[in-house]
């Protein structure tokens, strides 16, 4: 009796067995035959997944040789405070420049350098009071701060411009000078989606770093 | 020579199980209006939706001279559901869908005409400045209800015709493992009707299913996906939290299924074959 059960037990461990062979011939013949595909669709599904348990903000750092940043802010997060003391502004200052970042400070275009990395920084906020309502009363030689973890970088206004919305020329990235452009909707106090923009021009005239 | 044909059957049948059963899973769930609908509810999408549509509005609003009071009852929840059903609609019946954002327009003028009036104001609808406005408001409703609409209408003129072959394609496939059992049977019919290969077979499709779910799990971050909006990306986890348990289920009951089996057929080879 005890033969012919360990004897049954055995015989169905050997048909498990087969089964596990069929299973590894068909993923393996799928492997071979879809790899690019599900390779292509498992990147898809994780570029679509935002872990935010593990959000920091980790230490930024810039790099004294290669004059970039290590570690660079995740995108939508404060990575620092803007501050115009002449027109009483401090605002927190966030990489990225979408409608719901602006909605929180000032926000700094993903397509240029950042504050110590010798470019250009373009920032922009919204023109309502609490934001850049004054922007347009800057004058020429007024500082402009950027404080962030990794330093602090005071910029001096030398120049200033309305423009309208597509004279997208009026901005440009380059990488010989540090300029910061800031920039916010113009006129103030119109009602709905102005269609210019003020734009104040400054350069990098001090920085310390931490 | 019986036998290789028995185990090429049985690989066969395994094969058509898990085709089966996918296809069952997936015709239940994302191939079925009501349950998506159902899923909805659940997720409470239609009032997710309402606070997330508001809230795109503020985006825009935030930068036009104006408060958020004027966003005070541009639409009711009653709109808003209708709309999104549409979409499902067009989506699930390959039905073209408009929607229709005029009265969400005509409401947020009297509000703006009551806001600026209380400055002493007045508000020309015709500039620029304020047409930008009104359209943003106006893409907005639109693209949070549907991404967009021609994008929908594209998608609900495939999709319809995917479920409408679906219909064929499960028959198709439950015809096909049916005549792939009944030629094991035929073939073993004198060794207990091939309870050996459907084992194997039922226990194969069992562990495929289940070492894929664990590979799809290891390999993607599917817990913290997130799409076009919370409420959206809320929904799409239920379905596939929902997926994930059916096939769990389902890849159990295979395995454990083709064990008894197997262990049903060694007793009896064992006690009256040899």
């Amino acid at each position: 009796m005890h033969r012919k059960n360990q004897s049954t037990l055995i015989a169905t461990i050997i048909n498990l067995i087969v089964a596990i062979i069929f299973v590894l011939i068909i993923l393996g013949t799928i492997y071979a035959v879809f790899g690019k595909s599900i390779s292509l669709a498992i990147s898809l599904v994780n570029k679509v997944s935002i872990d935010t348990s593990n959000v920091v903000l980790e230490d930024v750092k810039l790099n004294s040789v290669t004059k970039r940043l290590e570690n660079y802010p995740e995108y939508g997060t404060k990575y620092g405070n803007l501050k115009i003391d002449s027109l009483n502004v401090d605002l927190p200052l966030y990489y990225g420049d979408t409608l719901p970042i602006l909605r929180n400070g000032v926000g700094h275009s993903s397509g240029s350098y950042f504050p110590g990395e010798g470019g250009t920084i373009v920032c922009m906020a919204h023109n309502t009071k609490g934001y850049l309502y004054d922007l347009s009363k800057i004058e020429i030689g007024a500082q402009i701060i950027i404080e962030t973890n990794y330093g602090k970088f005071t910029y001096e206004v030398y120049d200033t411009k309305i423009v309208h919305k597509t004279e997208v020329d009026a901005i440009e990235i380059q990488n010989e000078e540090e300029i910061l452009d800031l920039y916010t909707c113009y006129p103030v106090n119109t009602f709905g989606h102005a269609t210019q923009r003020f734009i104040a021009y400054s350069k990098l005239v001090d920085k310390q770093f931490n | 020579m019986k036998k290789i044909i028995s185990y090429i059957l049985s690989f066969i049948l395994a094969i058509l199980i898990i085709i089966t059963c996918i296809f069952t899973m997936v015709k239940s769930t994302i191939m079925n209006k009501q349950y998506v609908i159902s899923k909805l509810e659940e997720a409470k999408y239609y009032e997710r939706m309402d606070a997330e549509v508001i809230d795109q509005f503020k985006n825009y609003t935030i930068q036009s001279g104006l408060t958020d009071d004027v966003l005070e009852d541009l639409f009711t929840i009653e709109k808003l559901t209708n709309d999104i059903n549409n979409v499902i609609d067009s989506i699930y019946e390959g039905k073209k869908i408009e929607i229709d954002t005029s009265e969400i327009i005509e409401n947020l003028k009297k509000n703006i005409e009551a806001e600026v009036e209380k400055e002493g104001k007045v508000v020309d609808f015709e500039e620029e400045a304020m047409q930008e406005y009104l359209k943003a408001i106006e893409n907005a409703y639109e693209s949070q209800i549907s991404y967009s609409t021609n994008v929908v209408n594209e998608i609900g003129s495939t999709f319809s015709k995917i479920l409408n072959l679906a219909d064929k394609a499960q028959i198709a496939i439950y015809i096909a493992t049916t005549i792939v059992f009944l030629i094991i049977v035929i073939i073993n019919i004198k060794q207990i009707i091939g309870l050996k290969y459907i084992s194997i077979a039922t226990m194969a499709s069992g562990l495929f299913i289940l070492v894929s779910k664990l590979i799809i799990e290891s390999k993607t971050d599917l817990k913290n996906i997130m799409l076009i909006n919370q409420a959206t990306t809320k929904v799409i986890q239920l379905v596939l939290d929902d997926l994930l348990f059916k096939v769990i289920i389902a890849g159990g009951i295979l395995l454990v299924f083709g064990v008894i089996l197997s262990l049903v057929y060694n007793v009896i080879n064992k006690k009256y074959l040899t």
